[in-house]
């Protein structure tokens, strides 16, 4: 991977990486630039993730997204752009869970050690820009939202909330911004369509109506973040297109059919010709009913490109899927193998084709993703803290680098000590106060497992790994709001 | 009759209903004076209140693997 990338000049830079985040006040959105070379999606997503404050904890609800064809990446995805080819693409948040702002019986939730320490599915920074990326959709109509009344009052409140939180951000106050910013630059282009096509009394009482509310809106105490916040959960029941994803297959016994995907709703269908209609929709799966998912290509023939995508559940039966195209069904996979990494098993993957690089090499080096330090001596707490034992686990802060927490007994109590592993641009690993450096983690630890270590006064052994149990409930998985009216289990 | 449906035609052609953003902030003003924080909690049955995760920052532990040591008199074997 090319690591000098940002700072190259940018006539040289073929790939360019859309952030809707920006570090100085007033431009919408940051382009990370690269030079032609190879480039593996999770690592671009990673840098991406650091350049606008996104912690590892919560990099996993992002993903890579080519808006030309509407297409997400999988994590594993390689970009080998040379002089000749230029890419375009977006870091967006593709995993949501709804109801993660709710205080309620049902929200959604990170799991916790004990109940009571559970900690919310997105913190500040995912949140402004998950605003960053859904004002953009609204405003662009790259969601289509209803035109009925109701549909189109809560446009103009988003475009109140938006104007307020604008003139906030600008230390004006909302009317300044009235007077010198049409408020339909606020609103979804259809309907800024719309209104330009009343007449000219209707849009003049439209206007007007707007402006009193502003002023009247304008004597409200509140803040930025609290108006963005406000301007999600309206949202995300405004329509659920910001967070499900559509894909067009042939499924055997049905015909063609429209799949919808969606956090607390799993895979869902309807009949194509029916999509618009008021039909119910089937569930197929939900996420932690599968086991694995294989692609291959169709057997028919003409049809060159399709793909079928296999679905295994738990109850040995199977769903089998044709895609038109390989980047699709990869699409569809990455997308389900996501949810299921955030719902079901955080170190798990249900494909191999999809498989985040990161996470193989985390699962076989029997390590844990960023979970907190209270997890790891949660969970040594629970194999006895016995000596020699440790835990291997990736930074909640920093991708480059790795923890061992282990116990150690001093002055007869038990304290739990936590040796850094960093992890070079190359790719090298080494531990903090050792002089080796080794090409992989599993070689590090195969190394150190045999060697006496000491750490202040304490001399010990890292001789017995403690690895993620299947399944195992942590900060890195989510209880969906339609689940989370059961008590939520403490983690063993 | 006649009169009064022609009027009521013309009036809906020349004085529809608009959309307005009002209806999407009730009770804003007149439950809770304008307090947007207290108002956005009670409309949505309570917020979460906890900030993000705060991690207790880990101090990583100095740590020395004894053979790449060079052997001294003074260290404890």
């Amino acid at each position: 991977v090319h690591r000098e990338s940002p700072e190259t000049r940018v006539s040289a830079s073929v790939l360019r990486l859309h952030l809707y985040h920006s570090s100085n006040e007033g431009a919408e959105c940051t382009v990370l630039t690269y030079p032609p070379g190879d480039y593996v999606a999770e690592e671009l997503c990673m840098e991406a993730a650091t350049a606008c404050s996104i912690s590892p904890l919560y990099c996993s609800l992002f993903a890579l997204y080519r808006q030309r064809d509407a297409l997400w990446f999988s994590p594993n995805h390689m970009f080998q752009l040379d002089q000749s080819t230029s890419e375009d693409v977006f870091f967006r948040i593709r995993y949501y869970f709804p109801s993660w702002y709710s205080g309620g019986t049902s929200r959604a939730y990170r799991y916790g050690v004990t109940r009571g320490s559970e900690s919310p599915v997105l913190d500040d920074f995912v949140m402004l820009y998950l605003f960053s990326q859904w004002r953009n959709d609204f405003i662009n109509g790259l969601v289509k939202i209803s035109d009925s009344h109701e549909a189109q009052e809560e446009c103009l409140g988003l475009a109140v909330l938006d104007m307020t939180r604008t003139a906030k951000e600008r230390h004006l106050s909302p009317l300044d911004v009235y007077h010198t910013t049409s408020y339909k630059s606020f609103l979804p282009k259809d309907m800024r369509a719309q209104i330009q096509n009343c007449n000219f009394l209707t849009r003049k009482r439209i206007r007007f109506r707007f402006k009193r509310f502003i002023q009247q809106f304008s004597q409200c105490r509140t803040t930025a973040r609290d108006l963005k916040l406000k301007y999600l959960i309206s949202m995300e029941s405004l329509d659920k297109g910001f967070y499900t994803e559509t894909f067009k297959v042939q499924e055997l016994s049905h015909g063609p059919l429209v799949l919808l995907v969606a956090a607390d709703t799993g895979v869902q269908w309807c009949q194509e010709k029916l999509k618009d209609s008021e039909q119910e929709l089937q569930t197929l799966c939900d996420f932690p009913d599968i086991t694995d998912i294989s692609i291959k290509l169709a057997s028919k023939e003409g049809a060159v490109e399709s793909r079928v995508v296999t679905i295994n559940k738990q109850d040995g039966k199977n769903l089998e899927l044709e895609f038109l195209t390989l980047p699709e069904a990869l699409s569809f996979v990455s997308l389900i193998d996501g949810y299921y990494r955030l719902t079901t098993d955080a170190h798990h993957y249900l494909c191999k084709e999809v498989a985040p690089p990161r996470l193989v090499e985390v699962v076989t080096s029997h390590c844990y993703g960023p979970i907190s330090m209270e997890f790891a001596i949660h969970r040594l707490q629970k194999c006895g803290n016995k000596r020699g034992l440790y835990i291997l686990r990736r930074s909640p802060k920093d991708f480059n680098k790795y923890f061992l927490t282990f116990p150690v007994e001093v002055c007869g109590a038990v304290e739990h000590k936590h040796c850094q592993i960093t992890r070079s641009a190359s790719g090298e690993f080494n531990l903090s106060g050792a002089k080796r450096n080794f090409s992989s983690l599993q070689e590090l630890l195969s190394c150190y497992q045999k060697e006496t270590v000491r750490s202040d006064t304490v001399v010990f052994q890292f001789s017995r790994c403690c690895p993620p149990k299947a399944k195992e409930k942590s900060c890195l998985l989510m209880c969906r709001s339609n689940k989370s009216s059961e008590v939520p289990p403490s983690p063993s | 009759t006649m009169l009064l449906s022609h009027r009521s035609f013309l009036s809906k052609k020349i004085w529809p209903i608009i959309p307005t953003p009002d209806s999407k902030f009730q009770g804003l003003f007149t439950v809770y004076g304008g307090n947007f924080q207290e108002w956005l909690g009670h409309t949505n049955g309570g917020l979460w209140v906890t900030p993000a995760l705060l991690y207790s920052e880990e101090r990583p532990a100095p740590l020395e693997v004894l053979s790449e040591l060079i052997p001294r008199p003074s260290l404890p074997s």
